[in-house]
């Protein structure tokens, strides 16, 4: 059974898994709501806008971290200003604002030269190269977003249902909006590093989408997508270590295969249930 | 709102003009200054073309320093250079590849120039079939090169050719001194301290001429487009660790993070960066290939010393 | 003597230039129910968003503690993950406050609602997968849950099967008769002639408000509905109701999914926009 044990033989490989843990549990919890209330598109949005921010920290010696936060908040700002002043869609409003933040990125690139190379890892993943500080970084951050959530969850619920009732229950409905937008942009910031800016999409989509197909209530829907985000990236680091493959890879088709899988067995919308009931109803040969 | 969609629209025009403009800016031509355009794809020919034309000839290289040549981009701007150059430098051994449709599309009558004719070459993997391009790491193999540029300027500019053949004969003999120097210093060192770690499969025909071990690459290719993946990682630690090597070498257009990781699981040092594909930037010492090499001298025999 | 639950005083809503609503001023008493009536973007769910203050308005609104709010139709998200209990049991988030769980007194509130509104045997069901009336009666036990003594409903009978709308009309008389001021947007006129307290006719202005034998006129109708068609009745020539050719088109909101109505509905009678 050592194939079990093998990959948390180094401290090395055993951060990325820890990394890997409380990123999946975070891209599983905020992924319900991401699902929920249409965000995907806002979320790979995040991800791509993030890098001008990147760039200037990294040409400005300071914190990347901080830089592509500060852009992915400011993309989150700019995104419903346009859409609430020029009378474009909110997809529209999101495409032209990340793409133009993307380019930009790439031009103050070219610009500025080859750069302090942590720009390249921190867009495309760098997850075995996880420090212990990058570690407790990744852990507070998700616990301060647990928190946070907690507190709002109920407003957070009421305004995902149903917006105009929660605003007249009182609720401050775009103020908790944007306070989503911050914590997503957050997230996607902290789990870009591990996994890279192409992939981190799948990780706040696939798992909360696997939940929805078997639980009916918000709370189930929220504890199965975290534990299938946790089990993607343990999965995703198994697989990359055994099979050799990249580990950012492995982690989103484990996903994608434990989505499958979902698709296929679950009993009330899955394949194979829709099937066995339109076998039982159909009328006895005689 | 009317004034922000005009907003809008001013901001639109400018940037297409600015990109226009851009576009517009070709190369540096020495055209009126009466010299030789030489345009040459990395950084090392360019320095070798620089010490064989001398101001015979004006030089423009498509790589920027620490580009990764790769997974190159070419530009509109390199398309005009090369349209308008009298000899295009070019490595060969699929290092440029990109420079292919850059030339359909530049025509133009640049005399080609491939700078690895007849250098002897180490056997490739996937993701480079033509072999191991990463040749001027010896310094043999790089006064072949020198040779072959000094052969094209000559082809192209027959008044020069005994300037080139001098300059190109006063280098030559600069290389092979500090291949002298270097075998020295490393001889000095014990065989059994002669291994190391790279980031991707660079110093294959460096190891050769010195008597080097490269126990692993922390990317398991000879392309820096590999990702590792955790279990080459582990393996590359157990490697390190059983076959007692001292230093793990980031490269220098690379992040080192992961080295730096590899490293301390391993109880290896982290060494200097090293040189694999590319020269440093211009105003540095290593942005001039004898600066380069020199550099990578002093960061690997540190290295296994230590 | 305790005020009025609810006092509106010259309430106003402005797009521009355009006015939406107009100096609307009124009260309604403890116990009573008002039909709000109007024709297509009269203005009733404006009125109703700026006197839940979900829309900027001037003017005074004086309302007795927060209001408990049936909105227009089905916009809820019916692939959000909750059950028909959990739902209702939203009623009872605002009066909570985050530290503390929702513990057995909410439950049994929110499970006495959903009773009240026939809706127990499938308080485990999903949301999505109720029927229209169905999920119309559990918003209606939300706003149970939530309580308070002022109601407001927009329109809460329209495309409702004959067994829901009945147990929604049985629930506002109860709460009626327990002292809480409702204010109902329809568009069955008869229904509210008949059921209501009060008639409330609104056009962007107050055309009229009060019993409904005082308002429920030929003038009234024909005032509010400007230049549309009215029905009357064969045997003595009184208004039933009107044939609303949506004369007047304010464009500020596009869920008034209102329809030509002069008569009962039964089962899912939705009629194209005006």
């Amino acid at each position: 059974m050592s194939w079990i044990t093998d990959p948390w033989s180094t401290e090395l490989v055993t951060r990325a898994g820890l990394e890997l843990v409380l990123i999946g549990a975070l891209g599983g919890a905020l992924g319900v709501f991401v699902v929920v209330r249409g965000l995907p598109f806002t979320v790979e949005a995040f991800s791509h806008a993030i890098f001008p921010g990147a760039v200037i920290a990294a040409a400005l010696g300071g914190s990347i971290v901080l830089g592509g936060l500060v852009a992915a908040v400011a993309a989150a700002v700019g995104m419903a200003l346009a859409a609430r002043h020029l009378g474009t869609g909110d997809e529209t409003a999101i495409g032209v604002v990340f793409t133009g933040m993307f380019a930009a990125g790439a031009l103050l690139l070219a610009a500025l030269g080859p750069l302090d190379r942590d720009v390249t890892s921190f867009l495309f993943g760098d997850l075995l190269g996880v420090t212990r500080t990058d570690l407790v970084v990744t852990a507070i951050v998700a616990a301060g977003i647990g928190l946070l959530v907690t507190i709002v969850r109920r407003p957070l619920v009421a305004s995902s249902f149903d917006p105009e009732a929660a605003a007249a229950a009182g609720v401050r409905v775009e103020r908790l909006d944007l306070l989503l937008l911050c914590v997503l942009a957050l997230a996607v910031v902290v789990s870009v590093r591990a996994v890279g800016n192409v992939l981190v999409l799948a990780l706040f989509v696939t798992p909360a989408a696997s939940a929805r197909l078997v639980c009916r209530r918000l709370s189930t829907t929220m504890a199965l997508a975290i534990a299938l985000g946790v089990a993607s990236g343990v999965g995703g680091l198994y697989v990359s270590f055994h099979a050799r493959v990249a580990a950012g890879g492995a982690v989103v088709l484990v996903a994608t295969g434990l989505f499958v899988l979902t698709w296929l067995v679950s009993p009330r919308r899955g394949m194979l249930a829709i099937a066995l009931r339109a076998r039982a109803a159909r009328p006895a040969r005689a | 709102m009317i004034a922000g969609r005009r907003l809008i629209a001013a901001a639109g025009l400018v940037a297409v003009a600015a990109a226009l403009a851009a576009c517009g800016s070709g190369s540096t031509s020495g055209a009126d200054s009466g010299r030789l355009d030489v345009v040459t794809t990395t950084t090392q020919l360019a320095d070798f073309t620089r010490n064989v034309g001398g101001n015979r000839v004006a030089v423009r290289q498509l790589l920027k320093p620490n580009v990764d040549p790769h997974d190159y981009e070419p530009t509109p701007g390199d398309v005009a250079a090369v349209s308008s150059a009298d000899v295009l430098v070019e490595h060969g051994i699929g290092l440029d590849t990109w420079l292919e449709p850059v030339v359909d599309n530049a025509g133009g009558d640049a005399l080609p120039v491939v700078a690895t004719t007849g250098v002897p070459l180490l056997g490739g993997d996937s993701s480079e079939p033509d072999g191991d391009p990463h040749v001027w790491l010896d310094p043999r193999n790089a006064v072949t090169m020198v040779r072959n540029i000094e052969k094209g300027l000559a082809a192209a500019d027959p008044d020069g050719a005994a300037a080139y053949r001098a300059n190109a004969d006063r280098y030559v003999a600069r290389i092979e001194a500090f291949d002298r120097e270097l075998a020295a210093r490393i001889d000095a060192v014990p065989a059994a301290k002669r291994k190391i770690v790279t980031d991707h499969d660079a110093f294959g025909y460096f190891a050769k001429r010195y008597g080097i071990t490269v126990v692993g690459t922390v990317i398991p290719s000879l392309s820096t487009a590999a990702e590792p993946s955790a279990g080459d990682v582990t393996r590359l630690v157990s490697t390190i660790r059983r076959e007692g090597v001292r230093v793990v070498f980031s490269e220098s257009s690379v992040d080192p993070r992961l080295q730096r990781a590899i490293a301390k699981e391993s109880g290896a040092t982290l060494g200097a960066p090293l040189y694999g594909d590319s020269l440093g930037p211009a105003d540095q010492p290593a942005g001039t290939y004898l600066g380069m090499m020199r550099a990578n001298m002093d960061a690997i025999v540190a290295g296994i010393n230590s | 003597m305790s005020p009025d639950p609810v006092r509106v005083e010259g309430l106003t809503v402005a797009y521009g230039s355009r006015r939406a609503l107009d100096g609307v001023t009124f009260t309604v008493p403890a116990g009573c129910i008002v039909g709000v009536i109007g024709p297509n973007g009269a203005g009733k769910s404006t009125m109703f968003r700026a006197m839940l203050g979900i829309l900027p308005h001037a003017g005074a609104v004086h309302l007795d503690g927060v209001p408990a709010y049936v909105p227009q139709g089905d916009r809820a998200a019916l692939d959000f993950p909750a059950t028909a209990l959990d739902v209702t049991l939203m009623g009872r988030y605002a009066s909570t406050p985050w530290w503390r769980p929702l513990g057995r007194r909410q439950r049994a509130a929110a499970e006495a609602a959903l009773d009240e509104v026939g809706m127990t045997p499938h308080a485990d069901c999903a949301f999505g997968e109720l029927s229209g009336g169905q999920r119309q009666r559990v918003i209606l036990a939300r706003a149970l849950a939530h309580g308070g003594r002022v109601m407001l409903l927009d329109e809460p009978l329209t495309g409702v099967d004959a067994a829901s709308a009945a147990v929604i009309q049985a629930t506002m008389s109860r709460l009626r008769d327990e002292g809480v001021a409702l204010l109902v947007a329809t568009h069955d006129l008869n229904d509210a002639a008949q059921t209501c307290d009060r008639l409330l006719f609104l056009n962007g202005r107050l055309m009229a408000y009060g019993t409904p034998a005082d308002t429920f006129t030929a003038d009234t109708l024909t005032r509010t509905y400007e230049g549309t068609l009215l029905v009357l009745d064969p045997t003595d020539g009184t208004p039933i109701g009107v044939l609303d050719e949506g004369a007047h088109h304010d464009h500020d909101h596009s869920h008034d999914r209102e329809h030509p109505s002069g008569h009962r509905h039964e089962g899912h009678d939705r009629g194209p926009p005006g």
